[in-house]
């Protein structure tokens, strides 16, 4: 029903990089796909938008957001579609004991197209409780199964080439990446570790081969692209020269303004734009991944080479080119309007430093499979998008919608967790194996009560948060309270359901 | 300092009008904000990255602190991390007698 309306999208300024289209025309979406690009191209009985004095470009792809997992949204769209980006990779917040419950909880229940890039971490990326980014558990054989059963799920492979001590974890990555067919995406640069920890961005750059890709390239923190003296470093060069592709990642602490300016006087210029939208930066310093691209635009880029980094360029990289970054005839409507203001604004890198623009990106609407998408650029911003709170005083309101079946899994749960010794927290720090151990109880009760691995996320989500951010199950549960967990989940199971409207 | 844990607060009195207000325990400077349950008293800094919480921002009616640089939200009853448990912040009381305000650390 959704995708069946067709509109003659009339006027706009037309830039799709893939097909070298870039001109005032129009175009013709019908039953989701689209149907034509051409100046004088039209549609009987098409809903019409004029969209004189707008851009329109093939969705928005942001290779590097937070979706899922301890970093994530409540509300996942809002950082997508919302913004008028029609695709993300979620970044690590998977691992090869989550990906099934990223499945569950987000891939197929969102507008926007939400992939994996996995993180070689079995749990994915934990959040600021760093001891567990290291390396267990690498199950080589259930990564390849995973892949084969979940065809076009998986866009690249995660490691974080930091806080480790030393860089065999890298090469592990490198490996599994090889294996898996995908690309090795690797993260460089950032300092929530102290030393001893030595940096690890030359070997990161150094195992990179063509089609490989380095976030957070302008970042400055320990471990930077350019020396004391400005230059662009030698391995980062010839990395470049063998076709690494290097991308944004602006997060909370990746990207400077002057690190950006003196790669981009020497030419080291990005192949993809991405916002590393999360928790902890969409207030402030990130916001949306069209801010992202008014920094490039400030930094001198085309408005062209802006819309490649989003579009073509990580389509093609990612092997998207089938369904995403492009106008092409017959391809899923997923397209991005947008317009470039004229006015007096300040940007801002990660470091408190700003600079002043004469012009910025600002989405005003989007399509996705055909379905048309207002824009709204705050939606992310709200409190119970970002803010993970645990309801201590109350049941969660949102725990009426339990079904018997959930309670009585509820049920079963607290009697295994019961028995549990809880050894969550060591001091400040998380005690991963014990993540998988109450992730492992999780799925055992799970599969003795036959209700499906989304309902029972949504069991235990709904014992403690008004709003569902889909943390990993174990993770989850480690950062609780042993007692507050059991007796919050020994009411919940008791709770009287609700008749079913 | 008095044997129950009590200090007093340099800095502050009931004067102040701008809060968060900078304070000083022990000869440590700390930050005292106003809250719809009372003062309370934190460190300066953010335990994540060191930045200043001058301009933090009260939120979760009153009970929980954000730090302005990235999001980091901070129970104001114990200091624990809510969005990054491996964090905490320390806080403290405060009690204010005959115009003059004290403060004692939490845990």
């Amino acid at each position: 029903m959704a995708n069946g309306s067709t509109f003659l999208l009339k006027n706009a300024h037309v830039i799709d990089p893939q097909q070298n289209i870039d001109g005032v025309m129009n175009v013709v979406i019908s039953g989701g796909k689209i149907e034509a690009v051409g100046k004088d191209v039209s549609a009987a009985g098409a809903k019409v938008l004029d969209l004189s004095g707008s851009y329109l470009t093939p969705g928005w792809i942001d290779i590097h957001v937070h979706a899922y997992g301890a970093l994530g949204f409540s509300d996942p769209d809002s950082i997508g579609v919302a913004q008028g980006v029609t695709s993300v990779v979620d970044a690590g917040g998977t691992g090869i004991l989550t990906l099934d419950e990223f499945m569950a909880m987000v891939r197929d229940h969102t507008t926007t197209s939400v992939y994996a890039g996995a993180h070689v971490h079995p749990l994915g990326i934990i959040g600021f409780e760093e001891s567990g980014r290291g390396l267990n558990n690498v199950a080589v054989e259930k990564w390849v199964e995973w892949a084969e059963a979940n065809p076009g799920v998986l866009r690249y492979l995660k490691v974080s080439a930091y806080s480790l001590p030393n860089a065999g974890p890298l090469y592990v990555g490198k490996g599994l990446s090889k294996i898996l067919g995908i690309p090795l995406y690797q993260h460089i640069g950032e300092m929530q570790e102290p030393p001893p920890y030595p940096t690890l961005v030359e070997d990161a750059f150094k195992i990179s081969d063509a089609g490989d890709i380095i976030t957070h390239v302008y970042h400055n923190n320990p471990g930077k692209v350019i020396g004391d003296d400005g230059k662009v470093l030698p391995f980062v060069r010839e990395a470049q020269r063998r076709g690494v592709l290097f991308d944004i990642g602006f997060g909370s602490m990746n990207f400077s303004w002057p690190v950006a300016e003196k790669c981009f006087q020497q030419d080291l210029l990005p192949y993809f734009i991405s916002s590393d939208l999360q928790q902890f930066n969409i207030v402030y310093p990130c916001h949306s991944l069209a801010n992202v691209m008014s920094i490039f635009l400030k930094l001198g880029m085309s408005i062209q080479n802006v819309i490649e980094c989003v579009t073509s360029h990580p389509a093609r990289a990612l092997k998207l080119m089938d369904r995403a970054g492009s106008l092409a005839v017959g391809m899923p409507a997923d397209v991005t309007v947008f317009q470039v203001e004229d006015g007096e604004f300040e940007l801002f890198d990660c470091y408190k430093m700003a600079r002043k623009a004469k012009q910025r990106i600002v989405p005003t609407l989007a399509f996705k499979n055909g379905k048309q998408i207002e824009v709204d650029l705050t939606r992310g911003e709200q409190e119970s998008n970002w803010f993970m709170q645990v309801s201590e005083d109350e049941i969660p309101a949102v725990a009426e919608r339990l079904s018997t079946s959930q309670r009585e899994f509820l049920k079963s749960l607290h009697a295994a967790l019961s028995s549990v010794e809880w050894v969550g927290y060591n001091g400040s720090k998380l005690n991963a194996k014990f993540a998988y151990e109450l992730q492992d109880i999780f799925n055992r009760v799970l599969r003795a009560h036959s209700i499906s691995l989304r309902d029972g996320l949504r069991a235990v989500y709904d014992c403690f948060l008004e709003q569902t951010f889909t943390v990993q199950i174990g993770l989850f549960l480690t950062r609780l309270d042993r007692s507050f967990v059991l007796a919050r989940m020994k009411a919940v199971a008791n709770q009287k359901t609700l008749a079913m409207a | 300092m008095t044997d129950d844990g009590w200090h007093k607060l340099e800095g502050i009195s009931n004067a102040t009008e701008k809060f968060p207000a900078r304070a000083k325990i022990a000869g440590e400077g700390v930050l005292v904000f106003r809250t719809k349950a009372g003062f309370r008293g934190v460190e300066r800094s953010c335990p994540h990255l060191k930045a200043s919480l001058a301009d933090a921002a009260l939120m979760a009616n009153d009970t929980v602190l954000r730090c302005a640089n990235h999001n980091f939200t901070f129970k104001l009853s114990d200091g624990r991390g809510v969005n990054s448990p491996a964090f905490r912040l320390r806080v403290f009381e405060v009690k204010v007698e005959d115009d003059v305000f004290y403060g004692r650390w939490i845990g």
